[in-house]
């Protein structure tokens, strides 16, 4: 890899599929969602099997889901937009054409902010139908439409990356959007969000784009790391032997973590393009004026919350769903001093998110209350709670959702006790009884201050001010 | 028999619903085996719908159609009833839905009797092309019926229906009925739901009524009209109240090419007009330009309409085949006819890459041009008089070896589909040889209504007593 890099730059351009989260599908009624469960055909009606007299009718809610991607993105957003018929014939295709957009797409340009800075140009985001599955049994080919006519988005990007680090945190990152918004499941084992990539070599000095290859239906980021990695080796090769590279389609098999011949640009197809005479141009008027519900930017928040202090685990957790994003946000504003809010986050990970493993199937509002974990942090921050008396409380809460902290942490006795006087009268009782160590303290054995400290605890059962602890103790020990 | 919804909703007072039908349907068997005008009829369907009626009757239902014998063109889906149309492609193919007009129909208590007779997949002019055989003229049974609605119009002038459904993409409506010497209405594109029509232009095509007068049309085109959401070509349409229409007439030249028949009878209805209404004349030379633009876009449409026939989930399947690529090659090639092949054949060329721009985006561009220009011509209140074919019906093989002659036949009813008019061919006149003409009326989009009733009124002030 360092040799090409040193003669070569790779340009990768990317085109994602990702399937939109609605009731149903594209063009009919059919719901969208696709399960192992179902019989295979189940979800289909007239249009999506492509019957005879059927004819498409839009879905709204598919149209609101890719604006919202496409203003997310940047993209500009037409106002009105055209369907096309992309024609070929295959056995999972039913009308003979898929349904989707060339020269007026939903969405133009745009951009996807990397995290780690920089960005990725886009050259359109494009609304299409999906196709059905072929499932081969023996010598015979089973169709399964199921699939055919659920919403898609073709995401294109512009060939704007230059290294396969750049290629898979762009991926990623429409990922993460993709996945907070809600605008796709993305559900990648489904094959909710596949990716085609376009790969290229040109010499380090040329401003010429080398001629590319384009890989198909990867349908996870370490496949997709392998494939170009294994796909710019390939060409690396060939052009080291003075060969052409052939612009062709490829496949890539995870068996081999190998890219392997499908077409080559003269077999392609000729599509016969033309704009679908069932489908008047769609105006999108109504959706623009609708909330497109897209305040939050995960990217931007993201780097709000490691700067707020917030590890990086952590922060990936908060801004992987609005839900946990919101949820957060909720903690937050219930905490007294905003600085507790990283401590706060840790605490919800280890303590409540990973002991309640049982209940992951909860939502995230439904496992704590966020106002109740707030609380909790107040109650430490005012010297009520101590850490570890903290970790009680939220035990005890968990089990008895619905009472107040506060009273919680009175009944089960989990109180700090801030009482000097109190605290004073402990800890001399505790160094009366141990003479002997008191004795070997004074005469220099300093280490066991830890010994008295224990003592205290447990006599106290851990309730006493840690910090009154620490400055009493000093004082008797040294008095 | 013929009769008109009026009369049949008397005899249905009188006589009740069952004597009505099947009055009606006296001479249905033996015309039908004379014209071949149908491609199914089940005497138990029928049967099956007069029991359901006289139910919905007695349970005091409102049903306008009550009696009224409907033939539907076998393009046209009614829900457990076969539709081929008229091709090995499809023969046998039993549909699982109804189509818009035929659920409006059912809802205004019309019963259907048979599946209609037509060129296959709508493409034709004389329904010569039709997996079932060629219909007869009943004016003539050595003479086409006109198509691709050949059957509808065939069952109405012989009597054998009171009314039958057509579909119009190019005159399919309108050339028939002139033929056969009845009327028939292509509606404004959009006002009639396409759903469950089998496509073969989805921007021009558009399914209407063929009758044995006006008022029946106007009778089913306010039940089969209306939006309909699962046509998203549907429009929910307001009709302007118009009053006052005004005739544009042709120039000599506008007329160049059609018989000397049909010219004659067009000037003596146009001198008619002449004294009862305010009319202009105007020059429709750019119309012949419309052929060509009609065939670019018809024929791009059918190729990716005609693309889900490929045997694999319904339709005619090859028994012997490897692969897939070999199953569709097969199923289509002996599936088709070659009417359709060479269609589906002109489509892909005019949308494959290269000739896209050249020929079907000039095609699109140029229709926008027509539109303008015929709009301008018409106006609000225009009423455009046209023969609806240049020549009465012709013999039957007289121009099936020569496709362009056949085309050319279509010059006065093509441009209303590709500008999305409604028009309407009447009954004029016979012949010396006694073949009916007809007349094609033609008014501004969504100016339906105003179409109808205008032609109402001028039949009555231009034919003394009527006909």
């Amino acid at each position: 890899m360092q040799n090409l890099l040193q003669k070569y730059k790779p340009t990768i351009g990317i085109e994602i599929h990702c399937q939109l989260a609605t009731k149903t599908k594209l063009f009919c009624r059919c719901a969208r969602e696709t399960s192992s469960e179902l019989e295979p055909n189940q979800h289909t009606c007239e249009v999506c099997l492509g019957l005879p007299g059927a004819l498409p009718r839009i879905n709204e809610h598919a149209v609101w889901q890719a604006i919202r991607f496409a203003t997310a993105a940047k993209s500009s957003v037409s106002k009105q937009s055209f369907f096309m018929r992309k024609q070929y014939f295959y056995p999972d295709l039913p009308k003979g054409y898929q349904i989707t957009q060339l020269t007026h797409p939903i969405g133009m340009g745009g951009s996807i902010e990397l995290p780690s800075g920089g960005s990725v140009l886009l050259d359109r985001v494009q609304i299409e139908e999906d196709a059905g599955k072929i499932l081969h049994k023996g010598k015979s080919s089973l169709v399964d439409l199921n699939r055919a006519g659920t919403p898609l988005i073709e995401i294109v990007s512009a060939p704007d990356m230059h290294s396969i680090d750049e290629a898979l945190e762009y991926v990623k990152t429409v990922y993460r959007l993709v996945r907070f918004h809600k605008i796709s499941d993305a559900n990648m084992e489904k094959g909710n969000f596949r990716m085609d990539l376009n790969i290229s070599l040109s010499p380090v000095n040329s401003k010429e784009l080398g001629v590319r290859c384009e890989i198909k239906n990867v349908n996870s980021f370490r496949f997709a790391e392998k494939a170009i990695n294994y796909e710019m080796l390939r060409q690396f090769q060939i052009l080291e032997e003075n060969q052409k590279i052939k612009q062709q389609t490829r496949g890539y098999d995870p068996d081999s973590d190998t890219t392997f011949p499908m077409r080559d640009k003269e077999d392609a197809h000729d599509y016969r393009y033309f704009d679908d005479p069932d489908l008047p141009v769609l105006d999108c008027g109504s959706q623009l004026k609708m909330d497109l519900d897209l305040e939050v930017d995960p990217i931007e928040a993201e780097k709000n919350l490691i700067k707020a202090g917030l590890n990086q685990e952590t922060t990936t957790y908060f801004t992987e769903s609005k839900a946990n994003f919101n949820y957060l946000k909720e903690c937050q504003k219930n905490l007294k001093n905003s600085k507790n809010l990283g401590k706060l986050a840790a605490f919800f990970m280890t303590e409540i998110k990973s002991n309640k493993e049982q209940d992951q199937n909860l939502e995230i509002f439904e496992l704590f209350d966020p106002s109740k974990l707030a609380e909790i942090f107040n109650l430490v921050d005012g010297g009520v709670l101590s850490s570890k008396t903290a970790k009680k409380a939220a035990d005890l809460y968990y089990k008895n959702k619905g009472l107040a902290i506060l009273d919680i942490a009175k009944a089960n006795g989990l109180i700090q006790v801030q009482d000097e006087s109190k605290i004073k009268e402990v800890i001399q009782d505790v160094l009366d009884k141990n003479p002997k160590q008191l004795e070997e303290y004074r005469a220099g054995k300093t280490k066991l201050k830890g010994f008295f400290v224990g003592q205290i605890m447990k006599v106290s059962s851990g309730n006493f001010s840690p910090s009154l602890v620490q400055k009493i103790l000093d004082k008797l020990l040294n008095a | 028999m013929k009769r008109t919804i009026a009369e049949i909703a008397k005899s249905v007072e009188k006589q009740g619903v069952r004597k009505t039908i099947l009055d009606g349907l006296v001479d249905y068997e033996n015309q039908s085996k004379n014209l071949n005008f149908s491609t199914f009829y089940d005497k138990n369907k029928v049967e099956e719908q007069i029991a359901e009626l006289e139910k919905r009757l007695q349970a005091g239902e409102d049903l306008p159609l009550a009696g009224v014998t409907v033939g539907v063109k076998d393009n046209i889906q009614i829900k457990g009833w076969p539709t081929s149309c008229a091709s090995n492609m499809l023969k046998g193919y039993i549909s699982s839905f109804d189509a818009d007009v035929i659920e409006k129909l059912k809802v205004a208590g019309a019963i259907f009797i048979a599946k209609l007779n037509m060129d296959e997949f709508a493409m034709g002019s004389s329904t010569e092309h039709s997996c079932f055989g060629v219909v007869k003229n009943p004016a003539d049974t050595s003479r086409v019926a006109g198509g691709s609605s050949g059957g509808s119009a065939a069952a109405v002038a012989s009597g054998a229906l009171d009314v039958s459904l057509g579909s119009d993409t190019g005159g399919s409506i309108r050339q028939p009925a002139a033929f056969c010497g009845v009327y028939g209405f292509k509606p404004s594109y959009g006002t009639v739901s396409r759903h469950g029509l089998v496509s073969y232009g989805s921007s021009l095509d558009q399914i209407g009524p063929i009758t044995n007068n006006i008022n029946d049309i106007m009778v089913l085109h306010s039940i089969m009209s209306g939006y309909d959401d699962r046509d998203s070509t549907s429009i929910a349409s307001q009709y302007k109240q118009i009053h006052k229409p005004v005739y544009c007439l042709l120039d000599e030249a506008s007329l160049e090419g059609c018989d000397k028949d049909i010219i004659e009878n067009y000037q003596s209805w146009a001198n008619k007009i002449k004294e009862n209404f305010e009319t202009k004349t105007i020059n429709l030379d750019f119309l012949k330009d419309s052929i060509a633009i009609y065939y670019l876009i018809a024929t791009a449409e059918v190729s990716s309409n005609l693309a889900k026939f490929d045997g694999v989930r319904y339709g005619n399947r090859a028994t012997e085949f490897e692969g897939y690529e070999d199953l569709v090659v097969k199923s289509r090639t002996n599936g088709f006819g070659s009417e359709v092949k060479r269609r589906i054949i002109l489509g892909n060329f005019v949308l494959s890459a290269g000739y896209s721009d050249k020929y079907y985006k000039r095609a699109k561009q140029i229709r926008v041009l027509f539109k303008e220009k015929l709009q301008t011509i018409l106006g609000e209140n225009g009423i455009l008089l046209t023969p609806t074919s240049p020549t009465p019906a012709f013999k039957i093989g007289e121009n099936t070896g020569d496709p362009m002659k056949m085309y050319l036949s279509d010059l006065y009813t093509v441009f209303l589909n590709l500008v999305g008019f409604p028009g309407v061919s009447i009954p004029s006149s016979y012949n010396k040889t006694k073949l009916p003409l007809g007349l094609q009326f033609v008014s501004n989009h969504l100016t339906d209504d105003f179409l109808l009733k205008s032609v109402s009124e001028l039949e009555t002030k231009c034919i003394s007593g009527g006909k």
